[in-house]
């Protein structure tokens, strides 16, 4: 097999282990030096086939053959729309044709065989499937996050895992810590036999309990909001439900009783003079004095004419 | 706001005679469930009627007031004030021997203190009471749940507190009696009073305000019928000022009748009721445990 070589230098890469391969539609392979000279105005025609290339168009090669990066990156552009699932079909037998068909198309493509017909073929294919491209889209898109919150939910749970122990053994230390500072203390303080107090102290530390594994709770994960909405979900567009517009009443109470003043005339007819005033601190929560007052003035009149004449 | 309230359509009744049918009422069904095979006069020696049963519960509203009075935290009055309408609640409808008063108070005032907002835990409260704690916690929380459906879950209940400040604010706004608050002692006592009777189950709280400022005008000799007459009741309301003055008429007439004194009975009757009373809601008892086992039986 001929060694893999930059198509314009030659250079290949057991001449230079360094270099850097990428490849375009075309499948021909360049180094990235030539990439910068010979696409310096963004675009060009390949050197050896002539066709005419994008710069960002390069991608770095993976596979020794050239062809079957190409291959690869053919599949994976016409999978984005054809993206249909065993379940958009009928029968088994429907789905393996559509299988066969992408094969089709991937294989044409790659081979340069037929390319405009095929390439009809993929926008006629994309006109009539407009919907089923998009849904399935929005589902892969979906499945996608799902896994990766799965992702993120164990990465939290080991760092929680590991936080614990290290808590754990941290603990440990220092009460470790204290039993010897406590036993020096001792040693200074008491009058007692020294060997008696070293005695106990180890005996102390010896009772100082081994972690054990707890059982792990979950730890709280903060991936949703309070109503099941995850923080990063690609908003989904909310149906707003046209109702008739809210129409404010003001609320009116049946006293039951001699009428009473009203919250804007309580500071004319002198009741407020009897009333302390709001401190700053419960103005700033929204906290009016009088409408405390108003309560205190409508409980005494409310029900004072109540009389319960039947039984209950 | 009191008219829309439960306590208006649910717990405040006619007069003491429908108070004392319920009572009654619910002495009756606890003997003719217990005492279905004894003659009649064993019966009558046997079990509390309803008046006596009503002395164990008045004992009791006192026990409770003294509780309430050591209490720590500092408790404020209208807590005990909640509390003690609701063992009044609760005891027309639930016979004194079926359910002993000394749970159901502790329970009536652990709720009262959630209702209204007077946060203790329930380890503070229960470190209050003399005895065995552990036990207490238990009592309460079974009952806790039980209380609250013999009070049709009726939680809010409305006191004259409020109103009297209201009445002393309108009285200093709107007449030129000198220092309404030299008042305050009297209605303090009044209402203080007042707590022990029926009156709340009676009357609305305004209406009870409204007696015991009255009351305390005569007391230090002022006059404040002309208040009511023209400030308060004005052109509009002048056709209830009969009823008014009946209303109020009828609270200090129950304010004055409450000076009997039941401590000498109480010990009687304490061992009377200690005899009759239901064993299956005695936790002390073999009848209870084994009601509790079998319910435990029944769930799993």
């Amino acid at each position: 097999m001929e060694e893999l070589a930059c198509v314009r230098c030659m250079s290949s890469k057991f001449r230079n282990p360094n270099l850097v391969f990428s490849f375009n539609v075309c499948g021909h392979t360049m180094c990235a030096n030539c990439i910068e000279v010979a696409f310096m105005k963004g675009s060009g025609p390949c050197p050896k086939c002539l066709i005419p290339l994008r710069r960002n168009g390069f991608k770095l090669q993976q596979f020794e053959d050239a062809s079957v990066d190409v291959e690869v990156e053919t599949r994976k552009r016409i999978l984005q729309d054809f993206n249909k699932t065993e379940d958009d079909f009928e029968s088994l037998d429907d789905y393996n044709d559509y299988l066969i068909e992408i094969e089709d198309i991937i294989y044409n493509l790659v081979r340069n065989i037929n390319v405009v017909e095929t390439k009809e073929r993929i926008d006629q294919y994309k006109r009539e499937n407009k919907e089923i491209i998009m849904r399935n889209r929005m589902k892969s898109k979906r499945e996608e996050q799902a896994l990766d919150d799965l992702i993120e939910e164990e990465k939290m749970h080991t760092q929680y895992k590991r936080d614990e122990v290290l808590r754990d053994e941290a603990e440990q230390r220092t009460k470790k810590l204290r039993v010897d500072s406590e036993l020096i203390d001792s040693l200074a303080r008491s009058n007692s036999d020294a060997r008696d107090i070293v005695n106990t102290y180890t005996h102390k530390k010896e009772e100082i309990p081994v972690p054990k594994p707890k059982p792990i709770s979950k730890p709280i994960n903060f991936t949703k909001f309070s109503t099941g909405v995850k923080f990063n979900q690609s908003s989904i567009a909310i149906s707003i439900k046209e109702g008739p517009l809210f129409k404010y009443e003001p609320v009116s109470h049946q006293l039951n009783g001699p009428s009473c003043p009203d919250i804007t005339q309580l500071d004319s007819l002198g009741y407020m003079k009897y009333i302390r005033r709001e401190s700053s601190q419960e103005l700033a929560g929204g906290f009016l004095i009088k409408t405390s007052c108003l309560h205190y003035v409508q409980e005494c009149v409310s029900a004072l004419y109540e009389r319960k004449t039947g039984k209950v | 706001m009191f008219p829309t309230s439960t306590q208006k359509t649910n717990w405040i009744f006619k007069d003491e005679l429908d108070l004392n049918a319920l009572r009654e009422d619910a002495n009756q069904k606890f003997i003719t469930r217990f005492g279905s095979h004894m003659s009649p006069e064993d019966r009558n020696t046997f079990f509390l009627d309803a008046n006596e049963e009503h002395i164990i519960q008045k004992c009791h509203e006192y026990i409770l007031r003294d509780f309430c009075h050591k209490f720590q935290p500092t408790m404020p009055k209208y807590v005990f004030a909640t509390a003690l309408n609701y063992l009044k609640r609760f005891y027309l409808y639930n016979s004194v021997m079926d359910y002993h008063p000394k749970e159901i108070m502790v329970t009536c005032l652990f709720l009262a203190c959630k209702v209204d907002e007077f946060n203790v835990s329930l380890a503070q409260f229960v470190a209050n009471i003399k005895g065995n704690q552990s036990r207490a916690t238990t009592v309460i929380l079974n009952n806790e749940l039980f209380l609250m459906e013999q009070i049709k879950y009726n939680l809010k209940v409305h006191h004259p507190f409020k109103a009297i400040e209201g009445f002393l604010l309108d009285i200093k706004t709107r007449t030129r009696m000198s220092d309404p608050d030299r008042m305050r002692t009297h209605i303090d006592s009044f209402i203080d009073k007042l707590l022990f009777t029926d009156a709340c189950l009676l009357f609305a709280p305004s209406q009870l305000a409204l007696a015991a400022v009255l009351h305390s005008a005569s007391q230090i000799k002022e006059n404040l019928d002309s208040y009511v007459t023209d400030l308060l009741l004005g052109d509009t309301g002048s056709e209830h000022l009969k009823d008014l003055i009946e209303v109020v008429r009828r609270i200090r007439i129950l304010h004055v009748r409450i000076a009997d004194d039941h401590t000498k009975e109480l010990s009687r009757i304490s061992k009377k009721l200690d005899k009759c009373r239901n064993q299956e809601n005695n936790p002390f008892s073999e009848k209870y445990k084994d009601r509790i086992q079998e319910s435990l039986n029944n769930s799993l």
